[in-house]
Order: structure tokens, then sequence, then C-alpha cells
């Protein structure tokens, strides 16, 4: 027992030790200088700043951009939207989400939309963060390498919102500081008009060498713009705004093996994994994209430009889709994970023209613009068309048939490059045909009826925005 | 360890070490020491295993299988000996100790349904008695015939414990469960409780996920476990704290409850080897539904004839052709199931001197799973020392290996799985596939060699110093290093899907790290009479450092396996994460004449993921314990022997995911006029203020025994609350940044009873009965969401389509239309027509269940029989059948064609094009016989005339029953059990019938 004597006979002392011990402990432990860690693996907002960031902020806008419009690999981005809901493809897999977009019937829920609509807006935001750094640090010429292409593609972010979606897509930004501003539906006519003014900035520019203004970045500004102002209904200054876009003018963007990312997604997704398949007069209503691009027809391809093939797919031993139930005509457009993608060139500048000529009541003229393209060797080079691949056409007899054939022409000219879409709308919007006469219905081959959607809805997570209205999204109105 | 880390180290131990300098006494006398033997009090048989302490100290020793122990090198002096043992009753009695002698301690254990004198770990490492302690704490000791039964550590685990669920998501081998204790709290963090082994913590990742999961790569659904990395056959207890009540001292990490595990150490004696070897089978014993497929008289734009569901059909789409209906079961006709088997062989040995003891063990195990290529292999080996330096100081060393080497399928949610292929596949046989999907056999599949190789090394110091009576310092250190490597090889022209045909290899080395430190000292004294107040402060640091690489190249040159022989596509990245914690820990213990106990104690941590704009936080906990039958008033009757009345309240916590609070930008490579150049993309939308999740639970509860203790009654109801929930907030699409955006809001609570009712029904020398009888209840309700900055309140959080986090229902709850139907037209046929659908989704159940218990008996005869099994129960939930459901929507299911098939069933159907699938969100409610167990105990005669000591030879088996409605596999089914809630039935191996023959000796 001689401890607990200790104990109680020291019993004062021992407190004072005990508080001491916490305290010289608690005192002597620096939390702060310990909780301190290293993270390589990413960049800071900080580490974006100055001038030498330029250079990589641009880079992030076109590579978000690319990801938008052609995707990667994982889910359909603009061009499959576009396809997909119109008559270029048809779906031959087993996602309910992407039936759902083929069968123009998507629910605010569907999941594949809401990737798609995160990496426009986010290509959108990308852009703008780059011209933001442009307007602060580019105080010298040499500086302001590239900013027209990062305007311009801000301006087509602007242009695929209009075209594709509902006409209550929201703009809401991010602050500096770190705070949301949120925005309200803009229309797609108030779309169209952002999308003019960042074509205008980029054209307003002083011009190469003095200035950041290359003929490429000139050329690609104004096809936007023309897209635009044809998306409004102005085709005078539609055409007006392209010309002098060479016809052999290409901006594309570069897919590349690189990285997943990279990657041209079409590819992915049709020769890669089947998914979709190059549709034939879908519902009876759309375009024999699959027939006339056959490239194993007998007697040869009927015409290059929407190529094809039943066992294009190498890397199945089934010419059946995804669902190994549909068979799937494999695009060979994109024949390649590095396949360029086109997202603007002189052929659309001269479509324009064409749509300018018709819409003046120059059918004839809008004929000649449809011919000299089809006969144009540089451009069919360029294209890697045959030479004489595509023959004179003939002269509508009829109004309609003259849209019909302009329209054909521009969906076989840019067939999957989410134009087809846009066009489908304008049809009911600016040349008053009936929804049916455009669009595929009646029966789903996969079973069910066709819906009545005609663009993409802006996704349900979009509710988390207080000034966004839910009902203000109309899927059945061009 | 850095630079910091050190300086850390070096300053507070310098100071401790100078304090307990100061106090040191010198002693000279010689030592002596204390032994005995401990016997059962009705066979008088020596108990073995129980642990014996000299109060006040930290001597102890465990005893043999004879029973016998010895505790030397202890100072003279009057001691009070203790000894206890779980399953009986604790004993004590106060020895002298004279200088150079021995004193004689013998103890007659009785035996007992509630022990309280069960020794319990703390946070920091020390231990304490569960009479001290204020909450339910559950402690299981795993017997030879549990782990003969169970595969894995998870499987030992299951129906053992109130309160703890452990699900079973599938059947293939070295695959992990989904833990739960006390219901799941967090909606974006982990629901996993936090592993601790010998004071150590152990990484329990889960998911496929470079920062927080199990593996990098995926197969479809499910992931190797890393809480199976522990060897079942090394511990010696499991101690499960459910909840903050009980586990508020570990701060930033125990909101979901701890698992601490304490394995074998060695005892004092002549070495004494055990050794076992087992075998079994392991057989999937499911009834695979075929395909079906009925073709239309109408013929598709291309000439090939239409499919012609009974919805189709009663639409006037089509009308069916004759005869048409076609049936095939690819599973069966063309089967890939073997039947697996399983071996696995150990030995260990322990022994040691007084100062000394010992214990070392060395395992081997492989598995070979149903499919060809379901493989699970592992080595492992552990060695504890115990050191007794001084008579004031031991020191206690253990390290652990694990080398381990898995190969999974793919299957789940998967186009290539086994499983996934043949149900989804052809309602016909082909020449090619054979009906299976993928468009190949399986065996043309299992060219995908996915596997991961597992390194893990675990060492654990864990010393005691005790320089004056009332004063002990205690440090626990360190490390489980954890190396493994996901790797996967897809060899050229064999697999042909995608871009397989190239082939392709994965290389993801990856080397987690996971430091722990603890120091305390602890002042013992008694103020007043009757009263001892134990005084504790502690520091704490953790440190989680994840180091990989993965790394990806295609177009493999035929003949290579490795990287350097791909030539295209090549991708690496790395992953480096670092999440450091630094806490203070101050506790007070009151004891008031050893039957009242009151512990109050304040964490404080700080975290190096805590938003940086937030400081530290405090975890309180108070805990009280009435041993009410050892008061003079307590009626001293047969009937009610004892009582203990316990209550706590404690808070914990979950500290957010690496880079939750910052944001940043990821790399990209952009081809920017044909040159690849460096862009960037917004990785993450950090929060600044980021905070941990808190939880704060109370619980309260009783222990009584009954008739002798032959009866044992635990009793506890919980209510937990989560506050401050890490919310990752949908950001609006258009604002162009990430989907989400971590916030602290919402609060969810779970509350609920557990019981254990254990009955020693009969107790005779020639035949015993036990029968335990437990379980528990959990309400889990998500009280709010909170507000956005807007004001407007954070909308529902889907989780997938069929699941949702809605306020005022459980997490996870499945939201569908539901969906009613009637045949008015008495056609046997369900048309879209006599299907009703509610306007909106309503909540159709919860994915977790809310009930469940588990009953245990074991029939002892003549000491050498013994049968024991385990019937397991879990009800009130519901489970998404999505195999059924991708089987009807892919057009393969029976009610899709059939006429004859259930109308509930063609309703189900045609209601997913109707864009509901209420029909298939079922009640998954069940009752398994989990396990059976034989054992045979060879007569001693027989053992000790070749030198043995003990043999036992052991017959298991596992999931042999399962009663249930639902309509699935098995209803324990999960595709993606890393997921938090997801959960589903889709296309998943359902858990296997595994039969287990094991014999154990020992000597």
């Amino acid at each position: 027992m001689r401890y607990i004597n200790f104990i109680t006979a020291g019993r004062f002392s021992r407190i004072r030790l005990a508080s001491l011990i916490v305290v010289a402990t608690a005192l002597a432990c620096n939390t702060d200088r310990i909780l301190q860690v290293q993270d390589p693996d990413v960049a800071r907002p900080e580490a974006l700043q100055g001038v030498a960031a330029l250079p990589t902020l641009r880079a992030g806008a076109i590579g978000n951009f690319g990801v938008a419009y052609n995707g990667g690999a994982a889910d359909v981005e603009q061009v499959h939207l576009s396809g997909l809901l119109s008559d270029e493809f048809i779906n031959t897999e087993t996602f309910p989400t992407r039936i759902e977009i083929d069968q123009r019937a998507m629910s605010l829920s569907n999941t594949s939309l809401v990737g798609t609509f995160f990496d426009l807006t986010r290509a959108r935001a990308s852009s703008e963060l780059a011209i933001a750094a442009y307007k602060q640090f580019a105080t010298k010429a040499a500086d302001s390498t590239g900013f027209p292409e990062v305007l311009a593609l801000n301006g087509f972010t602007y242009i695929l919102f209009a075209e594709n979606y509902c006409g209550a897509v929201p703009v809401s930004t991010r602050e500096a500081d770190g705070s949301f501003t949120f925005g309200a539906p803009e229309s797609t006519n108030t779309l169209l008009d952002s999308a003019i003014s960042k074509f205008n900035q980029a054209l307003a520019m002083p011009a190469s060498p003095a200035g950041p203004l290359t003929a490429t970045f000139k050329s690609l500004a104004q096809i936007g713009k023309g897209r635009a102002l044809l998306d409004s209904g102005n085709y005078a200054a539609a055409a007006a705004a392209v010309a002098g876009v060479s016809t052999t003018f290409q901006y594309n963007y570069l897919h590349s093996e690189t990285s997943g990312r990279q990657n041209n997604g079409t590819w992915s997704l049709t020769q890669s994994v089947g998914r979709f398949g190059e549709a034939d007069v879908e519902a009876g209503i759309g375009l024999p994209f699959a027939s006339d691009g056959d490239l194993k027809r007998t007697g040869g391809v009927l015409d290059p430009r929407v190529p094809d093939s039943l066992a294009a797919r190498g890397s199945s031993r089934s010419p059946k889709g995804f669902d190994g139930a549909t068979n799937q005509m494999v695009q060979a457009k994109y024949p390649l994970r590095s396949s360029p993608v086109t997202v603007a060139d002189g052929v659309e500048a001269r479509l324009i023209e064409a749509e300018a000529a018709l819409s003046a009541g120059d059918p004839v003229g809008a004929l000649n613009i449809l011919n000299a393209l089809r006969s144009n060797a540089s451009l069919l080079a360029l294209r890697g068309y045959p030479a004489n691949s595509l023959p004179p056409l003939v002269l509508q007899p009829t109004a309609a048939g003259q849209i019909d054939q302009l329209f054909h022409e521009r969906a076989y000219w840019m067939y999957l490059t989410s134009h087809r879409l846009g066009d489908l709308r304008r049809l009911i919007r600016q040349y008053n045909r009936a929804v049916n006469t455009v669009f595929p219905n009646g029966l789903y081959f996969k079973g069910g009826t066709y819906g009545t959607d005609v663009n993409v809805p802006v996704p349900q997570q979009e509710q988390n925005n207080p000034k966004y209205t839910p009902g203000s999204c109309k899927q059945n109105v061009a | 360890m850095n630079q910091h880390v050190r300086r850390l180290f070096h300053s507070c131990a310098a100071v401790a070490a100078l304090l307990v300098s100061s106090v040191s006494t010198v002693r000279a006398q010689e030592p002596g020491v204390v032994s005995g033997r401990i016997i059962d009090a009705t066979s008088n048989a020596p108990v073995a295993s129980a642990q014996v302490q000299i109060v006040g100290t930290t001597r102890g020793a465990v005893t043999g299988d004879d029973g016998r122990y010895r505790i030397a090198g202890v100072r003279p002096g009057q001691y009070q000996v203790r000894a206890l043992r779980l399953g009986y009753q604790a004993s004590s009695q106060t020895v002298d100790v004279t200088s150079g002698g021995t004193a004689e301690a013998n103890f007659m254990l009785a035996p007992a349904a509630i022990s309280l004198e069960q020794v319990v770990t703390t946070a920091t490492g020390e231990t304490e008695r569960k009479r001290e302690i204020g909450s339910a704490v559950s402690t299981l000791q795993p017997k030879a015939e549990q782990i003969a039964s169970a595969q894995n550590v998870s499987q030992l685990l299951t129906g053992k414990v109130p309160g703890v669920d452990v699900q079973q998501a599938g059947g293939t081998v070295g695959t992990a469960s989904r833990i739960r204790i006390r219901g799941a709290a967090s909606i974006s963090l982990t629901n996993e409780p936090l592993i601790v082994i010998d004071g150590i913590r152990f990484n329990n990742n889960v998911g496929n996920s470079g920062t927080t999961g199990s593996t990098t790569i995926g197969v479809g659904g499910q992931v190797p476990s890393r809480f199976n990395d522990i060897n079942p056959e090394d511990i010696e207890t499991f101690e499960v704290l459910k909840g903050p009540a009980a586990a508020a001292q570990y701060g930033t990490a125990a909101a979901n409850g701890v698992i601490q595990i304490t394995t074998k150490h060695g005892r004092s004696g002549r070495p004494r080897w055990t050794t076992f070897v087992e075998g079994g089978t392991i057989r999937d014993v499911t009834d695979y539904p075929a395909n079906y497929l009925r073709v239309a008289n109408e013929r598709n734009t291309n000439g090939s004839r239409r499919s012609c569901t009974l919805d189709s059909q009663t639409r006037g789409l089509c009308t069916p052709n004759p005869d048409s209906l076609l049936v095939f079961n690819p599973l069966v006709t063309y089967s890939p199931f073997i039947n697996g088997h399983r071996g696995a062989y150990g030995a260990s040995v322990a022994g040691g001197s007084d100062v000394i003891t010992y214990y070392a063990s060395g395992n081997f195990d492989r598995e070979q799973g149903v499919f060809e290529i379901s493989q699970d292999q592992r080595a492992s080996g552990r060695a504890n020392l115990s050191i007794q330096l001084r008579d004031n100081w031991n020191l206690q060393l253990g390290t652990s290996y694990l080398a381990a080497h898995t190969r999974l399928p793919q299957n789940d949610n998967n186009v290539l799985g086994i499983v996934s292929s043949g149900l989804l596949g052809n309602a016909f046989d082909d020449p090619t596939a054979h009906g299976y999907l993928s468009g190949q056999i399986p065996p043309a599949i299992y060219a995908i060699n996915t596997h991961q190789d597992v390194n893990r090394f675990e060492n654990t110091v864990n010393t005691s110093y005790q320089p004056l009576s009332w004063l002990t310092a205690t440090v626990v250190g360190g490390l489980d290093y954890l190396n493994r490597y996901d790797n996967e090889v897809v060899p050229p022209n064999k697999v042909f899907f995608g871009s397989l045909p190239d082939g392709q290899r994965t290389s993801n080395p990856y080397q987690i790290y996971n430091y722990s430190a603890n120091a305390t000292l602890s002042a013992a004294f008694s103020p007043f009479s009757g009263i001892k107040s134990t005084t504790k402060v502690s520091g704490l640091f953790n440190k989680e450092l994840i180091r990989g690489t993965q790394a990806f190249g295609a177009k493999l040159l035929a003949g290579t396996t490795s990287l350097s022989g791909t030539t295209a596509r090549f991708a690496v990245s790395e992953t480096n994460t670092d999440n450091k914690t630094a806490s203070r820990l101050l506790r007070e213990d009151l004891a008031f004449r050893d039957r009242i106990f009151l512990s109050g104690a304040v964490r404080n941590d700080k975290n190096s993921a805590f938003g940086q704009n937030f400081g530290s936080i405090n975890y309180p906990s108070v805990t009280l314990s009435w041993i009410v039958n050892e008061e003079p008033f307590f009626p001293k009757t047969n009937f009610f022997n004892s009582l203990r009345l316990r209550a706590a309240n404690g808070r914990s916590g979950q500290k957010p995911n690496f880079r939750d609070a910052i944001t940043y930008f990821n790399a990209q490579t952009v081809t920017v006029s044909g040159t690849d150049q460096a862009g960037v993309v917004v990785g993450g939308t950090g929060n600044p203020n980021l905070r941990p999740e808190r939880s704060r639970e109370t619980e309260i509860g009783f222990d009584a025994g009954f008739f002798g203790e032959r009866i044992g009654l635990e009793v506890t109801r919980y209510n937990k609350r989560t506050d401050d929930l890490l919310i990752a907030v949908p950001l609006p699409p258009s604002l162009g940044l990430t989907t989400t955006q971590f916030q602290n809001l919402g609060t969810v609570r779970n509350k609920g009873n557990e019981f254990v009712v254990t009955a020693k029904v009969l107790d005779l020398d020639r035949a015993g009965f036990d029968l335990t009888f437990a379980g528990s209840t959990n309400d889990n309700v998500l009280i709010s969401l909170g507000k956005l900055s807007t004001g407007a309140p954070v909308p529902p959080i889907i989780v997938n389509t069929q699941q949702q986090h809605r306020e005022g229902l459980p997490l996870g709850s499945y939201f569908q239309r539901s969906i009613k139907f009637n045949d008015t037209n008495g056609d046997g046929i369900i048309a879209r027509s006599e299907i009703t659908l509610s306007d909106t989704a309503v909540f159709l159940g919860n994915p977790l269940p809310k009930v469940q218990y588990s009953i245990t008996p074991e029939l002892t005869l003549m000491k050498i029989f013994r049968v024991s099994a385990l019937f397991d129960h879990k009800s009130k939930y519901k489970l998404f059948n999505n195999t059924r459901r991708f089987r009807c929507s892919f057009g393969n299911c029976q009610e899709a064609y059939d006429p004859k098939a259930p109308l509930a069933d063609q309703a189900a159907s045609i209601g997913i094009s109707l864009g509901t699938d209420a029909g298939y969100i079922e009640n998954a409610s069940f009752t398994k016989l989990r396990e059976l167990a034989l054992s045979v105990r060879a007569p001693d005669s027989w053992v000790s005339a070749f030198g043995g000591h003990n043999m036992e030879l052991t017959v298991a088996g596992r999931n042999l029953h399962t009663w249930t409605k639902y309509t699935g596999f098995d209803p324990e089914i999960n595709s993606t059990p890393g997921a938090s809630f997801s959960t589903s039935d889709f296309l998943t191996l359902p858990p296997t019938r595994n039969w287990t023959v094991r014999l154990t000796t020992s000597f």
C-alpha cells in the first residue's frame, strides 16, 4: 500500500503535475504544420493566371468544345444527339436512355442527356474563361493568338444550344470570387443573338499579321455568323456573312488516339461498340443514307458523302449492333478513332448562299451553287470522293421540291456534323412543314411508337437553377 | 513520414519523456510471481484463453489450454487479481506477493450468459472492462466451426452482431460485402465502418475508384474486399463499437462505427502448436431462367421477322407467328459453371517465458470459384511478440504479411459478363455464340485476365509504461501498408468487342499507407474514499497516403502481356492523395465503488481535408454505467441475478474526401494545329467552408442476468443524428462546372433497438444446449436535405433511375410510379389499357433492412459432439430486381411473350414501356439457414496417445437454404457493393453454397 499512501500524500502536487502534462503536451504539438499535404495531380485556379496560361486556356476551350461536339468515348454528344433525334442514325443498342432519343420520347430524367448538356455548357464556360483571360492578360497583339478562335467556338456553343435544344436554355456563370450567377431560360433567338455577338467580336479583331484574326479564324467566324443568321431566318444576311469564304475551307476539330477523350466519339459509338447504325429512310420519312452510302452495293456506292457498310464494324463478328438484334449499317465517314470532324467549312458557306438564293426566288441560282459544289474537283479531292461521283442535280419543278433538294444536299454534305436536327426544325419553323412530314414517326422499330419530340430538353438537373422555369422547355416546338 | 511528422513526434515525445522520467522512481526489491489455474465451476474443465489481470497495473496473462497462467516479475505488495473470460462471470481475489515468492490465485469461473468483465480496447490502445463502458460494445470470439463455415472475415461477422448488417453481394470468390452498422448516414461519403487492428487503422476501401476504392479496374460490379485481407485464423476477438456513443474517441473517422480486431497473442509456457487443414466445395445452385422470344408474322423493312411481345400483340402492332415461342437457356445448355473448391492449411504456435511470449502463424488459402477463371489465393503470416521489459514496462510488437492473388471474372453490368451474356442472350442456339449475347461463348471471354495482386504489411508497436502506480504512459504506433497491383491483359484477336481485338494492357500499381500513432498519459488516483479518478490526455495522428499510377496501352503484340508489348493509345496518369488528422483527446473516468462509472471525454480534430475556412472540431462524449446488482439494495434472488444500466452520448464525424473542399482543373490533351498541347477541364468545384459530417448518438440500455446467469439479456436503444451531411448538391448544368459541389447540408437520423438473449438452456456434464437470439431494428430517415444558398430547398437527390434521397424517407428509397392491373377482358393477357399507373413516382421501399435477427442454437453432447447453426433473418426492405427487368426490356423474359406467364409478371413487363419499374422492386425479406456445423472432438485418450492435446473435425455448410418471396436469384445480391446506396440485383452471380471439412489439431 506504499503507493496508495504516496498518492494520498501527494495529491495536490500530483494534480499540478497532471495539469502540467496536459498543458505541455498540448502546447508542444503544432498540428497545423503537419496537416499540410501535397496535391501534385491537379492545377488550382491560381495556376491559370497570366499571359503564360493563355495557350493552356485556349487549348482547354478547343478540347472542351471538341468533346461537347463529337465526344470522346463515353456517351452521346451534339453530333449524335442531332443524328439520333433526326433521321441520320437509328439505335442499335440496349440502353433505354439513348433509345428514348431515337424514339423522340425523351424524359427530363434521361441520364444520357445530362452529360451531353453538361459537356456543352462546360465548353461554353471553358471558352468564356479563356475569353476573360485574353481580355485581362493579352495586352499585346502577340499574346492574342487564338483569341478569335476561342470567341468563334464560344459562338458555336450558342448555336448548338439554339439548334438542338428546346428554346429555353439558361446561361449561368461562376464569378471570379466563386459565387454563382444563375441565368433565366433563353429563347432560341436570344441564343442565336449571343452567338452572332461572339462572331462579330471575333470578326472585329485586327487582322493578321498585325492582329490575331487569321484567314482561318475569319472564315470560321463568318460561317458561324452565317449559320446563326440562317437559323434566325435572315437568309440574305446569312449569305452576306459567308461571302468570300473559300469553298475548300475547312475548320476541323482534330481527334486523336492520344487519349480516350480525344477519340472521335462517332467512331467509338458506331464502329467500335455498335450503338448506332446509319439510318435508311427511317420510319419511311427519313433520307436513304444507308442505301445511298452502302459501300458494298453492287455497282458501287451511290453517294460517297454518307458512306456505310453492314460489315464495317471490324471488332465484332456479328453484323448486328450492340443489341445483338438490329442490323447495324456502320457509318464510314469517320473510319478511325482519330478521324477529324468538321465544325465549319466552305461547303456550308455555299449551301447558305444557295438557300439565300432560293429564298430570294432564284431556284436556278441555288441549283447552280449546289451543282458547282458537286462538280468542284478540288473539293471532291479534299473530301476523298472519286471524281465525278456526284452527278449534277436537275431543277425541281416545285418550290417544295427545290427546298427538299436543298435540304437533301445539306444533309448529305454535312452528314453527322450536328446540322440535321437544326435543319429539320427549320423545315417546320421556317418552311411550314408538318412535323410528321419531317421527323420519323409512327411505329418504332424496337417496339412502341415514336414520340413527339423535335428538340432536346434541358435536363432535370437544371431545376437546381432558381431562375429556371421547368415548363419553359417545349420539346415538341420547333 | 515527412519532416513535419518527425518534428511533431520529436517535440511530443521529448515532453512526454521529460515528464515521465521526472517522476520515475527506482525500486530495488526482488520481484515475485503470481500463478494459478482457472477451471469451469460446472465441469471442472480447464478454462483456456481466460485473461488474468493484476488490477491497477499493466500486468496480466492468458491461460493456456490447461487453464494455467503465470505472471512473473511482480513487484512485492498486495494486489487484486482478476480473472475474465467471455461466457463466464468474472472473479477476483487478493494476493500478497512477497519478495522472490510465488502467490497462487486459483479461480473457478461460473458460466454466465452475460459477461461484463470482458476487456475492451479503447481508441488509444488501452483496455477497460466492459462494465466501465456506458455503451453497448459487442464482442465476438470466433469459434472454429464459425471459421470453417465462413470463407472470409465478412462472412464470419455475418449475422453475429445485432445492428451490424453484412450483405453478401455476390458469389464471386474474393469479392466484397457491404457492411452497415446501425444503418447508413452519409449520402456522399463511405458508410463502411472504420477497421482497427491491434490499435492500428486498417484500410477498408470498397468500390471501383482510385482514391477510395479497392480496385481501379472494373469487371462490371463486384470488387475485391480489403476487409477480407484479414486472416480469420489470427483473430482473437472482434469488438464492434456501433456508433458515436461508443466510438466518439475515434473522432473524425468513427461515424459509421468501428470494428476493433484484436489478434491472438502468446502465453507463457511450452510451445503449443495448432494446425488445421480444410477442404470444401463451392457450388452455384441457382436455377437460371431461359431466354424467350416469339416472332411476328410481320417483317422489318430489311426482311427479318419482328419480335412480337404480348404488349405489341395487344396493341395490334403485330400478330404472333403460331408456335413461334422460342425458349433457350445458354447457361444450362452451354453451362459455364464448374464445381468450385477451396482448400486452406495453416499452423500457429504460441508460447513463451515469463518475460517474452509469442504467437506466430502461417496460412495458405486457395479458392476456385464457380467459373474457371474465378480464383482467390492467399498466403499470410503473423507474428506477435509480448515482452515484459521491466516489471512496469511492457512492449507488444506485431507484424503480419499477406500475399493475395485474385482473378475476377467479367460479370454484372457488363456485356461480356458470363452470367450477363447468358441471361441477355438468344432464345435459340446459334453456331457462333451458342446463345450468349457477347457473340462468344464464355471461354472466349476468359481470355480477359483481370486480376489483383496484393502485398500487405501491418506493423504494430504498443508499449505501456507505469513509472508510478498512478501514472501510465501508453504509446501505440503502426503502419498498414498495402501494395496493390490491379492489372488486366486482353490478348489480341481473342475477344471480339469494341477495340478489344487489338489487345490491350492495363497496369495500375498502388501503394497505400495508413499510419497511426497515439500517445496517452493516464493518471489514476482516489480523491475520496470509494472514488477512483482516471485522467487521460492523448495526442493522436493518422495519415492516409495513396500513391497510384494508372497505365494503359493497346494494340498488344501477340505473345506479350505487359505494357512493353503495347504499341498504341498509351495513357498514363497518377493518383496521389494525402489525408492527415491530428487530434487531442482529454478524458476523465470516475468510478464509484467500482459500481458506478462515469466517463467524459472530448476529442479535438483537425484534418487536412477540411475547408480552408474551417478550423477544428470537438467531439465530446459522456457515458454512464451502473452495476445495480452490486448495490446493497438489489434483491438477491435466483430468478433475477444481475442488472446493469447504461447510457452514453457521443459525437463523431467523417471527413470530406480529398479535394472536396478545393476548386481545381484536370489536364487534358488537345490537338491544336496538329500538335498535342496541354489544356484544362474543370475537375472540381470546391467549397472552402466544408466541415466534417457530425454524428451525435445517444443510447441507453441494460444488461440483465436471470436464473443464475443462465439467461442473459442485453437491450439497447439508440438514436443517432447526423448533421452537416456532405451533400453533393447538384449544380445547374448551365454553370458549365462540375455536376455537383459539396456542401454541409442536411440531417439524417438512425434510431432503433438491439437485443441479445443468451440462454444456457441445458448445462449438464454430458450435454449442453445454448441458444442465442439476437436482433435489431433500424429506422433510417432523411430528415432534411437543407437549403441551397438561394433559400430553395435542395431537391431530392437522384441516386439512380430507381432510387432517390428524399426528405422524410429512408436514404436511397425506391421511387417509381406504382402499377395496378386488372385483366378486364379475361383473355389472360395484360394489355396497356388494363394497367393503371400512379400520376407521380411514389415511395416503394427502402434498400436496407429495417429488421434483422438471428438465432444460433448450439448443442453439445458428451463433450465430443457439437452441432451449431445460424438462422439469419432480414426483413422490411426492397430490392430492385434489375436482372428480370432488364431481361424484359431486352425482350428476353418469359412474361414479355408467353401468355402463360403470371398476370403480375406481364404487367410488370409492360410497365417498363410505360416508364415504370415498379413491378421489379420486390420485397426482399428472407430467412436463411446461413450456417450449419457439426464438430466432433476426439477423446482426450486418443489424442494424448500420440502426444497431442486436442483434435477436432468440423463439417460446415454455408448458404444452405433461403426462405423468401423474392423472385430473383438471391435477396442479398447487389451488383454494386462498393456503392453507398445504389442497390440492385443486376446480372450478378448469386452467393454460392459451400461445404467445408476442417480438421484442427493442437499439440
